[in-house]
C-alpha cells in the first residue's frame, strides 16, 4: 500500500461558440487555440506516457459544449483551416528569425515541429475529430472521463427541480454518444453544490461529483479525514474535494509553478509585435490585431516591463518544468508520509482539480509538467499513486458519511461570481423561461406533430444556451461583457419567441430552421426531459 | 473557469456575415435569429414571480415580478381612501428565530438582503401600513445561507469521530489555519473542564481588551471564537462588526471606542502565544504587500475558497504544540516552539 493516493482532475469546458452566420469570428478562436495549446498537447502526451509504459490515471472531464463543438463538421474544418494558416505562419517565421533575429530561432522551430505534430494527430490519426482521442485513452484506461452540467448550468441558480435535473440528465445522455458508457463522476459546474443536488446525481446514476474544500471541511459531522478522504452523502453519492496546497501550487501567480522567469510569457504575443503587413494574411478579413500563439518572450522576472522581457528558450523551460515535476512529488511524499502519521496508518488521498486550459494556455509549459510527473510517478518512486477517484471508491477503504455544505470554487467560495450586481438581472429571464418550458413539455405529453416536435427540441437548447454560467462569469470578470450579454439575451429571446409560436399553434418553420442551423447542439435531446416527475 | 483570450469580437468587431452555403436556410436573416442587442427583453413576463437566492453567508437577492398592478387591485379591495395608507414592502423573516425586518420596496422589483451565516429565510412582497396587518401578495421559497466555519457536530462512530483538538491539525493541514485556530480555542475551552462557559475563549478575551465579553449562548460559542481568529488574522474590526451578532458586534463596537490598540492582531497574539504556546506564521516568500492579502482572505470573513487562486493569496499556517503528536515531520518553514501544551 502507498503513502498516499493523488487524482488528478482536469475540467476541459468551454461554452459553447459557433457562428456559422459568420465566416471567422474572433471567439471561436478560444476553442481554436485551446485545441493547439492544450486537447492535441495532453491527448499526445497521455498518449506517449501509455506507451512508454508510465501507466498514468487520471479523471478528466471533456464538458458536453467542448464535444459537441469537437465533433461539429463546421468547427472542425474551421480549426483545419486555423491550423494551416498558423503552421504557414511558422514557416515563415523560421525564415524570418534565421536571417534577422537567430535569438528567436529555437522558439520559432518549436512553434513549428509541434504545430506540425498537431496536424499529424488532427489529420491523420484522429481524422479531425479528438473526442476520440479522448475516448481512445478511456478505453486504455488511461482517463476516467466525466461529465458536467449540460452547458455548464450553474446548478443553484437554477430555479426549478425540472432544469435542473435537465442538466444533469442531459449530460449524461450526451456522455453516452460521445464516449459510449455511463460516467462515473461529474464536475459540478464551477464546483457549485447546495444540498439536494446529490439526489439529482443518484437519479442519474453518478457515483461522485466534484468539490471545493470547505464543501467538506464545513460539512456535517465534521470529517475526520478532512479533505484527504472523500466522504459520502447520506444518499450514497461520495464528494472528493480540493486540496489547497497543490491548488496553489499550481494556481497561484506568487508561489506557483507557471509564474517561473524561465517560462514562457503569455502576454507578449506575435500577433501584436510584428508588423500588420507581415501578419496580414494570417489575421481574420478584419485585418485586425489578435493573440496568435507565437510567443518568443519568457517571463524573465515578476516586475520586468513587456518591452524588456528576455527570449524564451524552450530547453531551459523543458528541464524547469521536469524540476517543478519533481518538487510537486517530492511535496506530495511529504505530505502524504505526514498525513498517514497523523491518521493512524490511513493513507490519505489528494484531489487536484484545474482548469485544463491553464496546462497548455496559461501556462504554456503545463503539458510537458504533467508528462514529467506522470513518468517521475511511475518510474522513479513507489509513496505516492496515481488514482482517479473512481478508483479510490473501488479500493474498498471506509468513507465517511457527511452532509457536504452549500459552497463554489469561485471567488470568495460561494456564488458571488455568478449573482452579483452586474448579472442578477439575467436570473428572472431565466427563470421564467424554466418554468415556461416545464409547463409546455408538460402540456405536450407527446409530441403532436413533427415541426412542434422540432420546436420544443430547440425550446431546450435556447434554455440550455441561456444557462450557461459563461455568461455570468464573463460579465463578473468584465471580459468579453458585451458578447456574453448578447449571447445571453439571444437565447431567451428565440426561446420566448419559439414558445410564444407553439402556444399559439403557429410556428414558422423557416425561422425555426435558421435557429435550429445556428444552435444545433445536442442533436439527440429530447424535450420530455423537461417534464415534471 | 472559462477560456478567455484577451481582445474579443467586442474591440474586433468581426468580418460582414456571409451565409454559409451549408445553411438550409441562408436567405432568411431574421431579426430573431440575428445575435442583435437592440430589442430589449421583456419587462414583465405572464404571471407572478418571486424569489429568494443565496450569493453568500452574508447576501440574500430577491426579485419579483407582479402580472397585475397589485395597487389596482388593493385599490379593488378596500377602496381608494384606505389604499392610499399602504406601501408596497418587503418582509425578510428568519425562519427559526421568528426575527422580521420590513424594507420599502424599490421601484427595481429587486432587493440585496444583508443577513446572517447557516440561517434559513423567507421573503415577502406586500403592502405595509403602520399599525396594519401586512398584506402578503408574494410568498418566496426559504433560502439557506451557508455555515462559514465547521460543523458543531462530531461523528458518533468509533471509527470517524474526531476530537476538537486533533480536528484543528487536519484543518490547518488543509490550509484552513483561521479554522484551526477556532477549534484549538475550542479544544483549549473542552480541556478547561467548563466548556459551557467557553473559560479559555472568554479569558483570552478578556486578557484582549480588559474587559468580559457578554454572555453568548452555546451555539454562538463558535462565533466569539471566530471573532477571535479573525483578529489575530488582522482583519480591521470594522470589517468583522457587520458579520456579527448584535450582542458580539455591539461589545466589539465599545472595545474600539474604548481601547481601539487592545484590538491589535500583535497584542492578540501575544496573548495567545503566552497562554497557549499557538504561533502564527506566514510564508517568508510574501512580501508585506502580500501578506496584508493573506490576512484579508482570514477564513472567518470571506469563507474558503481563493479566487480561483489568481489573488496571491496563501493561507499562513499555525503552529500548535498539540500538532507535535502523529507528525513525522513539519515543513521547515515552520517556526519551532518551545511552549508545551497538553496534546490531543
Amino acid at each position: 500500500m502507498p503513502n498516499g493516493y493523488f487524482s488528478l482532475v482536469l475540467h476541459a469546458h468551454l461554452p459553447f461558440v459557433r457562428h456559422p452566420e459568420h465566416p471567422e469570428f474572433l471567439e471561436e478562436d478560444w476553442l481554436y487555440e485551446a485545441m493547439t495549446e492544450v486537447y492535441l498537447p495532453l491527448i499526445f502526451v497521455f498518449s506517449s506516457l501509455q506507451r512508454s509504459g508510465a501507466r498514468p490515471r487520471l479523471a478528466m472531464n471533456v464538458s458536453p459544449p467542448l464535444c459537441e463543438m469537437l465533433a461539429d463538421p463546421l468547427l472542425q474544418s474551421r480549426y483545419t483551416r486555423h491550423l494551416e494558416n498558423l503552421l504557414a505562419l511558422t514557416e515563415k517565421e523560421i525564415t524570418r528569425t534565421t536571417q534577422e533575429a537567430p535569438e528567436f530561432l529555437p522558439a520559432a522551430r518549436m512553434y513549428n515541429e509541434t504545430l506540425s505534430a498537431a496536424r499529424r494527430l488532427w489529420m491523420d490519426v484522429y481524422g479531425q475529430n479528438i473526442v476520440r482521442g479522448f475516448r481512445e485513452l478511456q478505453e486504455e484506461g488511461v482517463l476516467e472521463i466525466i461529465t458536467c452540467g449540460a452547458t455548464h448550468g450553474f446548478l443553484p441558480l437554477i430555479s426549478t427541480t425540472e432544469a435542473r435535473r435537465a442538466q444533469i440528465d442531459i449530460a449524461v445522455t450526451n456522455y453516452r454518444k460521445h464516449f459510449g458508457r455511463q460516467p462515473r463522476g461529474i464536475w459540478l459546474p464551477e464546483c457549485a453544490y447546495e444540498p439536494g443536488i446529490e439526489t439529482l446525481l443518484a437519479d442519474a446514476g453518478i457515483e461522485y461529483f466534484i468539490a471545493d474544500t470547505h464543501a467538506i471541511l464545513y460539512g456535517e459531522p465534521r470529517p475526520r479525514y478532512g479533505v484527504f478522504s472523500p466522504v459520502r452523502c447520506p444518499n450514497g453519492v461520495a464528494v472528493f474535494a480540493r486540496d489547497l496546497e497543490t491548488s496553489q501550487q499550481v494556481w497561484s501567480s506568487i508561489i506557483g509553478y507557471p509564474g517561473d522567469p524561465a517560462y514562457r510569457e503569455f502576454y507578449r504575443d506575435l500577433g501584436w509585435d510584428a508588423p500588420l503587413e507581415y501578419l496580414r494574411p494570417h489575421l481574420h478579413a478584419d485585418g485586425e490585431r489578435r493573440h496568435l500563439g507565437l510567443k518568443y518572450h519568457r517571463i524573465t522576472g515578476r516586475d520586468v516591463a513587456q518591452d524588456e522581457k528576455l527570449p524564451y528558450d524552450p530547453a531551459t523551460a523543458r528541464r524547469r518544468a521536469a524540476e517543478n515535476a519533481s518538487h510537486f512529488i517530492g511535496e506530495r511524499i511529504k505530505q502524504a508520509v505526514q498525513l498517514r502519521a497523523s491518521f493512524g496508518g490511513r493513507p490519505p488521498h489528494v484531489t487536484s482539480p484545474y482548469d485544463a486550459e491553464l496546462y497548455g494556455h496559461w501556462w504554456y509549459e503545463g503539458p510537458q509538467f504533467i508528462d514529467f510527473l506522470f513518468r517521475q510517478l511511475h518510474w522513479n518512486q513507489k509513496e505516492i499513486e496515481a488514482i482517479s477517484p473512481g478508483d479510490f471508491l473501488d479500493s474498498g477503504i471506509a468513507v465517511q458519511t457527511q452532509q457536504p455544505s452549500q459552497s463554489s470554487w469561485g471567488a470568495e467560495g460561494y456564488f458571488k461570481v455568478w449573482l452579483n450586481e452586474d448579472n442578477a438581472w439575467m436570473y428572472p429571464h431565466q427563470q421564467a423561461a424554466e418554468i415556461r418550458l416545464t409547463a409546455l413539455a408538460n402540456a405536450h405529453a407527446e409530441p403532436p406533430d413533427p415541426l412542434t416536435h422540432r420546436a420544443l427540441n430547440q425550446l431546450a437548447r435556447e434554455l440550455l444556451l441561456a444557462q450557461s454560467s459563461d455568461w455570468a462569469f464573463q460579465i463578473y470578470q468584465g471580459t468579453t461583457v458585451e458578447y456574453a450579454t448578447r449571447r445571453f439575451r439571444s437565447h431567451i429571446r428565440r426561446f420566448n419567441a419559439i414558445a410564444q409560436e407553439i402556444e399559439a399553434g403557429d410556428i414558422n418553420e423557416e425561422r425555426l430552421a435558421e435557429i435550429e442551423h445556428r444552435d444545433n447542439i445536442f442533436a439527440e435531446l429530447d424535450y420530455r426531459t423537461y417534464r415534471t416527475r | 473557469m472559462p477560456f478567455i483570450f484577451p481582445g474579443s469580437s467586442e474591440q474586433f468587431p468581426a468580418a460582414v456575415p456571409v451565409p454559409l452555403p451549408e445553411s438550409p436556410t441562408a436567405a432568411v436573416r431574421d431579426k430573431l435569429a440575428a445575435l442583435s442587442v437592440d430589442e430589449p427583453l421583456p419587462e414583465v413576463y405572464a404571471g407572478d414571480l418571486i424569489r429568494l437566492l443565496t450569493q453568500s453567508p452574508y447576501r440574500l437577492y430577491l426579485y419579483w415580478n407582479h402580472a397585475r398592478d397589485p395597487f389596482a387591485t388593493l385599490r379593488k379591495a378596500v377602496g381608494e381612501h384606505v389604499a392610499s395608507h399602504y406601501r408596497l414592502a418587503l418582509r425578510l423573516i428568519d425562519v427559526e428565530s421568528g426575527e422580521e425586518s420590513f424594507y420599502e420596496a424599490p421601484p427595481a422589483r429587486s432587493y440585496w438582503f444583508n443577513v446572517r451565516p447557516g440561517r434559513q429565510y423567507r421573503a415577502f412582497v406586500g403592502f405595509y401600513a403602520p399599525e396594519r396587518p401586512f398584506v402578503r401578495l408574494l410568498t418566496s421559497e426559504i433560502a439557506r445561507t451557508p455555515r462559514v466555519s465547521v460543523s458543531p457536530l462530531t461523528d458518533e462512530t468509533p471509527e470517524f469521530h474526531i476530537s476538537a483538538a486533533r480536528f484543528a491539525v487536519v484543518l490547518n493541514d488543509a490550509g484552513y489555519a483561521s479554522d484551526a485556530l477556532e477549534m484549538t480555542l475550542e479544544a483549549a475551552d473542552e480541556a478547561s473542564g467548563e466548556a459551557n462557559l467557553a473559560a479559555v475563549t472568554r479569558a483570552l478575551a478578556r486578557n484582549l481588551t480588559g474587559t468580559d465579553a457578554p454572555f453568548v449562548a452555546d451555539d454562538a460559542l463558535s462565533e466569539m471564537r471566530a471573532l477571535l481568529a479573525g483578529l489575530a488574522f488582522g482583519v480591521p474590526p470594522e470589517s468583522l462588526l457587520p458579520l456579527l451578532s448584535k450582542p458580539l458586534a455591539a461589545w466589539l463596537k465599545e472595545m474600539m471606542t474604548l481601547d481601539r490598540r487592545a484590538l491589535d492582531a500583535s497584542h492578540l497574539l501575544d496573548i495567545l502565544r503566552s497562554s497557549l504556546a499557538i504561533e502564527l506564521e506566514y510564508d517568508e516568500r510574501f512580501d508585506a504587500e502580500t501578506a496584508d492579502a493573506v490576512r484579508r482572505a482570514a477564513r472567518f470573513v470571506w469563507g474558503a475558497s481563493e479566487v480561483q487562486m489568481q489573488s496571491p493569496t496563501r493561507v499562513p499556517h499555525i503552529w500548535m504544540p498539540s500538532m507535535n503528536q502523529g507528525l513525522v515531520s513539519r515543513p521547515a518553514h515552520w517556526r519551532t516552539t518551545q511552549a508545551s501544551r497538553r496534546s490531543d
